[in-house]
């Protein structure tokens, strides 16, 4: 399996800001991975988006210390625009970063300005159409459009630009629950069954205990885990300290282990199938 | 969306031009309708522009809010031409009876002439324009202007900005609701200009953290790394177009050329009865 994406100590901070909003980031995303990153605000998961498709420092400025590697590529000095095709980046707003006056043309732009030929762009069109199940929304304005299927638009638009790695900065936070499940599901059938690489910013922690393979959780701009969801929620104090949640079932679990000492060896549930599975096994 | 733009989808002979075309028409009517001084050259035009508009979109030629408000305009301008206007000389008779209002003027042909004129002029140039914007999508007619060389960044951000409309709008009414719940008072027009410093502040920072939001995302579509992208439209500039172009031209060349050997066809200064307003009076 080769890296997709590669951080190697990396450190960043903000023009006018003293401290650093990254400090030492190393990691690596495999091809095929679905990764998570989670922490609370001011961590830098946002930062850590940013820097993939060269908004930082282009756009920021700022002054970024260590390499990015976009599959073994050092992408420290490319241009976000260069970058755009490598790296397709999705935002928390729906709406602001829609811009066009149909949902084709908008899907097509990131393709057309890349020069795609005409024909390409049309039949990779179709075909992300019918990847994000939003066909019926082609000819429709993108500003009409309920908050979920905006943002499904938003991701197929990023997409018909074949990007090596798809990165969603918080794509749900502005949604409401069904919204929500509508883009989950819809990145997840990307990550399944296209194999389509991807880095996931959430606060849906317990959707991505489902979906990710593997969670990256950030503090004060460094990676304090890094490993499958159900190592990382094991580590419960230190989610405890930061002030974030764990998925409810872990955390019953958990006290179910610590207070009643009824758990045993068994590692804790992610999803509430497997708590379900454990909790009527305990006696 | 379509609530915010005069656009109404359609299958007519103006909605298939090519956005150049129609161009080429308005600014042929606008040569047409300046070049007589006139009721009658105008009056032909706005007649005949308000068919085109009838044909192109039904209905929507009689209800559109420009049609009623030039027909309105019409009215104006010969009331205040005709009562007010020192070119008035010979007073329209009303069954036989002039027609003054003291202080202010009696109401002359002259200046009925004059207002007509005006009227028509800008009635017509307003519906050959509803005809170009109720016919042509908004991305056609900024595909058109980058066509005709505007640069591609500025039709972009020309499209862009008529997007934002709708969505600062409806920013605007959630803004001025937020602050009425919290006891912005809105009973006297002092009170709803001291509003508008509330609304005006939240508005210009929420707009300008979009537009940060946007340009990233625009980058991230790599927006501007290349000057010329595919275009998804097709060129259609087809006979038609070539014909409607030349027919305009011809008329208007005519037209010229007729203005410059018979002078303005003004009649102004021979006005002799309600009749002269759309007949010159017979020379004799």
């Amino acid at each position: 399996m080769a890296a997709v994406l590669e951080f190697k100590n990396v450190n960043y901070t903000y023009p006018d800001r003293k401290e650093a909003a990254l400090k030492n980031i190393n990691f690596t995303v495999e091809k095929g991975e679905f990764v998570g990153i989670i922490g609370p605000n001011n961590a830098g998961k946002s930062t850590i988006c940013r820097t993939t498709n060269g908004l930082i420092p282009n756009s920021f400025g700022g002054e970024l210390k260590g390499s990015i590697f976009v599959n073994g590529e050092n992408i420290n000095d490319k241009k976000t625009a260069l970058l755009a095709q490598r790296v397709g980046m999705v935002f928390s707003d729906p709406e602001a970063q829609l811009s066009q006056m149909s949902v084709w043309e908008e899907i097509s732009f990131g393709a057309a300005n890349l020069c795609v030929p005409k024909q390409e762009i049309f039949s990779r069109l179709e075909n992300v159409l019918k990847l994000l199940k939003i066909e019926k929304l082609r000819d429709r304005s993108p500003f009409e459009l309920s908050g979920g299927e905006q943002q499904r638009v938003a991701i197929a638009s990023v997409l018909a630009m074949q990007p090596e790695i798809l990165v969603l900065d918080e794509p749900t936070s502005n949604l409401d629950p069904q919204g929500t499940e509508e883009v989950f599901a819809a990145v997840k059938d990307l990550n399944k069954k296209s194999n389509i690489t991807v880095v996931i910013v959430e606060h849906e922690i317990e959707l991505l205990a489902e979906y990710a393979d593997r969670i990256i959780f950030m503090n004060n701009g460094e990676i304090v885990l890094n490993g499958p969801p159900s190592e990382v929620f094991h580590s419960i104090d230190i989610f405890d300290q930061a002030g974030m949640n764990i998925p409810q079932v872990t955390e019953t679990a958990y006290i179910l282990d610590k207070t009643y000492k009824k758990w045993g060896n068994a590692p804790y549930p992610m999803t509430v199938d497997e708590a379900y599975e454990k909790f009527s096994a305990i006696k | 969306m379509n609530n915010q733009t005069f656009y109404k989808p359609g299958d007519s002979i103006f909605h298939r031009c090519d956005s150049r075309t129609k161009l080429a028409i308005i600014v042929g009517v606008t040569l047409l309708s300046f070049l007589f001084f006139n009721p009658v050259v105008p009056a032909v035009l706005s007649i005949v522009v308000f068919i085109f508009n009838f044909i192109s979109t039904g209905r929507y030629a009689f209800t559109n809010s420009l049609t009623k408000l030039f027909i309105v305009t019409i009215f104006l301008l010969v009331l205040i031409h005709g009562f007010a206007n020192p070119i008035g000389k010979t007073p329209a008779l009303f069954f036989g009876h002039e027609f003054t209002i003291p202080f202010f003027g009696t109401f002359s042909l002259e200046g009925a002439y004059f207002g007509l004129t005006y009227g028509f002029r800008v009635t017509a140039i307003a519906l050959v324009s509803l005809l170009y914007i109720s016919t042509t999508h908004p991305t056609e007619i900024v595909k058109g202007f980058t066509k005709l060389g505007v640069p591609y960044n500025i039709g972009f951000m020309i499209l862009m900005s008529l997007q934002l409309i709708p969505i600062s709008s409806r920013e605007a009414q959630i803004i001025i609701s937020a602050q009425k719940a919290r006891g912005l008072v809105e009973r006297t027009i002092w009170d709803k200009i001291k509003g508008l410093v509330p609304l005006f502040v939240p508005l210009v920072v929420i707009s300008m953290e979009r537009m940060e939001t946007m340009a990233m995302a625009l980058e991230a579509r790599a927006f501007g790394s290349s000057s010329k992208p595919t275009p998804l439209y097709k060129v259609n500039f087809s006979a038609k177009d070539f014909v409607i172009v030349i027919f305009f031209l011809v008329i208007s060349v005519a037209a010229v050329v007729l203005r410059v050997k018979c002078g303005g066809l003004n009649w102004i200064g021979n006005m002799h009865g309600w009749s002269n307003l759309f007949l010159p009076a017979i020379r004799g």
